[in-house]
């Protein structure tokens, strides 16, 4: 997928769209060679593949925080609702209703989530505004609103995971990037996060894209998905399809169950997707 | 890895070679190096002195020089730190500079050895090392003028003129915490033993922005007289501090670092009856200022404000070249061309009464005696301008010296 | 081109894992030391003495604190105040008529006790609190050097340095004082390079990066943390003494006031935190960037280009050396060690722009 094919599939619905973005680290480090992806509007997208693959650099690379850990985009372009954000810092995207929730969580330890909540809030807008966003997040969220008053260092991993997501929300996005939110939770728990993460998606026509290890829990809930390996795109389409395709079963989904590592096979296989 | 930076270093450091160049070649040029703090912590004082050393320079070279040699002012900052000192003087040596003046204790203290071993004259004007006074030990350091010991013993005589003997009476000495400070110290003890009076000592932090707490216990010591010794900022808080805990300003007596700059920072009137330690007159009704006027200031030759001619650190700075131009002349004249450190050495010990055209005390150097006698007098603010009280003096030169013999003696066994 | 990677292929562990495996990096720093070696047949005596001297030695006193600030993270504010330790204590030892080989010793045993002493206090305490613990071994090391005529020198406060002799060469002229210098910051370099990849300099780096981390790896960062006062105030503590012996020949309360220490700090930011060559760049840029500038504009004056008041044309200077740190600190934060960097990757993956994953 180039440039040329993702602009030309490109909808007036699109909201974010990734050209051939290349991003190196420290100048001369490559980290991703030419990402092409697109996210629509109110569709949820998935962004799988294994670690180092570059899915978090990708991540960053739309919400521009590349800069502290010394990264650029070398190349191509980042594109949300048919603005060029290269020239935008990151509270200036966010301006926008593009956020992005990290990995690990990163809540404010020392603040209630009151308070976080409160933090993510925009200057300018007034008290109605804040009570009534405040009251949808504990909407999707009830066991946050239990729990406002204590500091949120102290909250559980899947609750702070839960204010994480909440504190974005706060900023009224247009687009919400989830990288890993189910690092370190419960399968029970990943399931009741994802399934709020649904919910915001229909309810409030928020576009999602998701990044995610848990590939079966991510494909059950996206529309769309796309597979990085080694810093490419190497497979896209419908959610579905990409379940049943086989090389994804064996991936990233478990597989079949048995497989003989010995296999020359299976090694050219895994070489030519690779490649 | 030890970096490319070194070869970078030597790629500039051949580039400054060729942009500075070797300008040493002109031999009817004087070079004095005149390499100061104008950045750091001698600012009070360098830029008038230094117009005054440079200006009197000028005047010579207008007026035709000395036997047909100009001077030449080489001026370089140094910020006060002796690496940068030491650096700008192997500079100034290499063009051919015959006379160093730093006027500042750290860079002087850490270029003593190295004058002494490239026989380049060092002048040390109410700065550096007073043993350096001790020309047998010291041959390349002239402190010129009075030290800090000559000057506390000239203060402390003028306390036993005014009061008809020090029998009895009590003086506080409030000085700031370093060893300029401290300096005075062993020869007022030696005074207060042989003399019978009071001594105590009053330490205030440095800068000597912030002295209350020790002028309230100079207040409970209830002292007859108060000698002040500090530099550039703490001296008018000190004088304010005095007055404010009921010291009378002509009970104030000070080192000579007090300008008129100083007195109209405590108020003109409220200073009016101060006193110092004076080393060369002030104003500009004398021969040489008024050729400096005449010569170098109306044609426009002067290289600073106007307004400084005449001040008390310009003065200064005048008479320290006064003396070493006639060093110059007199070495000249003695040997002929071209001046050497050595030959300037001499020069200096041929000085005898030399009193700069009458804006100096009578000097005389010689071989030993490389302060020149120790001479002062005291002036007191009169509401405008500082005003001799006394004549030329000097006084207990014996208890001074036997401080001066001592340090020498310390500086030869560590060598 | 100078960092060509082709050919080198290490067939044995002790060659990759050797101090520089790159052949061009090795060249490198030979033609260096070749270079430093060969400096006073080559190198005029101003640039000599006022230039190379203390520019090695201040990069020996920069890379001792960049063990302790770089590597193992402890801040440390009144670094001067060990280096004056080690002067006060050489020059003492030295004029009591012992060797200088025991001089040297007993500087760096002096400096590192009592650096360990105020070190003890980064047992409890981090970030801004150890800034403030390390201020008050600065003042009060000044003070007492101040007031203790004993250790001071007397009422002119100044110790000239006696003539000695290291390993049977007397440490006299130009030539003998610059390769006094030039050992000791080989030594100080050979050393901290070496300490950076054994397992003290791992467990430093670990104690730095998270102190509890480290210790439930079993890292003592107790012992490492004091381990690392101890061993950067020693070499500290050496190299007030070499400056003290090979430059100043006389010492002076002034030359290891707070300022120095500031200087001395500045030397490794700017220079970059922990790199052994960003001490040599930050020393040589806070050393000899104001000499160079002054003498510019000296120069600028004299030709006429530049018609101001002595005051303004003394601090130009000044104002552009601000500039100019604050303009390399913007450029690369981590100092002029990573613009070098960059610049050796740069070449390391030439022809190609990046090296890939």
């Amino acid at each position: 997928m180039d440039a040329q094919s993702a602009q030309s599939t490109a909808t007036p619905e699109t909201v974010l769209t990734l050209s051939s973005v290349e991003v190196v680290y420290d100048k001369v480090f490559l980290a991703i060679k030419g990402v092409s992806l697109e996210v629509g509007e109110g569709q949820m997208v998935a962004l799988l593949g294994g670690n180092g693959a570059g899915k978090s650099t990708t991540l960053k690379s739309i919400s521009g925080l590349l800069a502290p850990e010394r990264g650029e985009v070398t190349r191509g372009s980042v594109h949300f609702q048919g603005e060029d954000l290269a020239s935008l810092g990151p509270s200036q995207r966010v301006a926008r209703g593009l956020v992005h929730v990290l990995e690990g969580r990163r809540i404010f330890g020392h603040l209630t989530p009151e308070d976080n909540l409160l933090a993510a809030f925009s200057l300018k807008g007034d008290r109605r505004r804040y009570q009534a966003l405040r009251d949808q997040v504990y909407s999707y969220f009830p066991r946050l609103k239990e729990r406002a008053g204590t500091k949120a260092g102290y909250l559980s991993g899947g609750e702070q995971q839960m204010l994480a997501i909440g504190r974005a929300l706060m900023t009224e996005p247009r687009l919400l990037m989830l990288d890993e939110p189910s690092l370190g939770l419960a399968p029970l728990l990943v399931e009741e996060i994802f399934t709020i993460v649904r919910d915001i998606n229909v309810n409030e026509g928020v576009s999602v894209l998701l990044v995610e290890q848990n590939a079966a829990a991510a494909l059950e809930i996206a529309h769309h998905a796309y597979l990085v390996e080694n810093g490419h795109v190497v497979m896209s389409g419908a959610a579905e399809v990409l379940r049943q395709n086989p090389d994804v079963q064996e991936f990233y989904l478990g597989g079949t169950g048995k497989v003989d590592y010995h296999n020359v096979k299976h090694y050219r296989r895994r070489k030519r997707w690779l490649a | 890895m030890r970096g490319l930076f070194k070869g970078l270093i030597g790629t500039v450091a051949a580039a400054a070679l060729t942009v500075t160049g070797t300008a040493k070649t002109d031999d009817d040029t004087i070079k004095f190096a005149l390499l100061q703090d104008f950045t750091a912590v001698y600012t009070f004082v360098t830029d008038e002195y230094n117009q005054g050393q440079r200006d009197y320079l000028t005047l010579i070279n207008e007026e035709g020089g000395i036997d047909g040699y100009t001077f030449q002012a080489l001026v370089r900052d140094t910020g006060n730190e002796p690496q940068r000192g030491l650096e700008a003087y192997n500079r100034a040596r290499r063009e051919g500079a015959v006379l160093v003046d730093f006027l500042s204790t750290p860079v002087s203290r850490a270029a003593v050895s190295r004058v002494l071993r490239d026989e380049i004259v060092m002048i040390t004007v109410l700065h550096g090392r007073g043993d350096a006074s001790d020309g047998t030990t010291f041959p390349y350091v002239f402190p010129m003028m009075a030290t800090y010991w000559s000057q506390a013993a000239v203060l402390a005589d003028h306390i036993e003129q005014n009061e008809d003997g020090l029998e009895g009476k009590r003086i506080a000495h409030v000085y700031i915490d370093s060893p300029f400070g401290r300096e005075p110290v062993p020869v007022m003890q030696e005074l207060a033993e042989r003399k019978g009076f009071e001594y105590r000592t009053f330490a205030y932090p440095s800068p000597g922005t912030e002295q209350s707490a020790t002028w309230s216990d100079v207040r409970r010591y209830r002292p007859d007289y108060v000698m002040i010794w500090g530099a550039g900022g703490g001296q008018p808080v000190s004088v304010r501090e005095a007055i404010r805990n009921g010291i009378a300003p002509e009970r104030i007596l000070s080192v000579v670092w007090m300008a008129e700059t100083d007195a109209r920072t405590v108020g003109t009137d409220v200073a009016t009856g101060l006193k110092r330690f004076e080393a060369v007159a002030t104003g500009t009704d004398y021969p040489i200022m008024e050729r400096i006027m005449e010569t170098v200031i109306e044609p426009g030759l002067g290289t600073g404000d106007s307004e400084n001619v005449g001040t008390t650190y310009y003065n200064i700075g005048v008479a320290s070249m006064a003396v070493s131009v006639e060093a110059a002349r007199l070495a000249l004249e003695e040997y002929g061309g071209p001046l050497t450190g050595e030959k300037l050495r001499d020069g200096f010990r041929m000085i005898e009464d030399y009193d700069a055209e009458g804006m100096m005390p009578p000097l005389t150097f010689s071989e030993e005696d490389h302060q020149g006698g120790g001479f002062g007098r005291i002036s007191q603010w009169n509401g405008e301008a500082w005003e001799p009280v006394t004549d030329w003096y000097a006084s207990y030169q014996d208890i001074v010296w036997e401080e001066i013999e001592k340090d020498a003696a310390g500086f030869r066994e560590g060598r | 081109m100078f960092y060509r990677l082709s050919g080198v292929h290490h067939t044995r562990y002790e060659t990759a894992r050797q101090l520089w495996p790159i052949p061009a990096d090795r060249w490198q720093v030979w033609i260096l030391l070749a270079l430093a070696l060969g400096a006073p047949l080559y190198m005029a005596d101003l640039y000599l003495t006022s230039y190379m001297l203390p520019w090695l030695v201040w990069s020996a006193a920069a890379l001792s604190l960049t063990l302790l600030m770089g590597v193992a993270g402890q801040l440390h504010f009144g670094f001067a105040a060990v280096m004056a330790i080690g002067a006060y204590t050489s020059i003492h030892i030295a004029r009591a008529g012992w060797p200088f080989e025991i001089a040297l010793i007993g500087a760096g045993l002096t400096a590192a006790v009592i650096g360990c002493v105020f070190g003890a206090a980064a047992l409890r305490v981090k970030g801004l609190y150890l800034v403030m613990a390390t201020l008050a071994m600065q003042y009060l090391v000044d003070w007492v050097i101040i007031n203790v005529p004993a250790i001071s020198g007397g009422a002119q406060a100044t110790l000239q340095t006696p003539d000695v002799t290291f390993l049977f060469v007397p440490m006299q002229g130009d030539t003998a004082l610059y390769y006094g210098a030039l050992l000791w910051a080989v030594i100080v370099t050979v050393l901290v390079l070496n300490i950076k990849r054994t397992s003290f300099g791992r467990a430093l780096v670990a104690v730095r990066d998270k102190d509890y981390a480290a210790s439930i790896i079993g890292v003592n960062s107790f012992k490492y943390k004091l381990l690392a006062f101890f061993t950067s105030s020693f070499l500290g503590g050496v190299s007030g003494a070499v400056l003290a012996f090979c430059y100043y020949q006389a010492v002076t309360p002034e030359q290891f006031g707070f300022n120095v220490s500031i200087q001395l700090v500045a030397m490794v930011l700017v220079g970059g935190l922990g790199s052994v060559i960003g001490a040599y760049l930050g020393a040589g840029f806070v050393l000899l960037a104001p000499i160079f500038l002054t003498n510019a504009m000296a120069y600028a004056a004299i030709q006429g280009w530049l018609t101001v008041s002595s005051n303004l044309l003394a601090h130009i200077p000044l104002m552009a050396y601000g500039a100019l740190i604050i303009g390399f600190l913007l450029f690369e934060p981590l100092g002029l060690a990573k613009i070098y960097d960059n610049i050796r990757k740069y070449f390391l993956v030439w022809p190609f722009r990046h090296s890939g994953s």
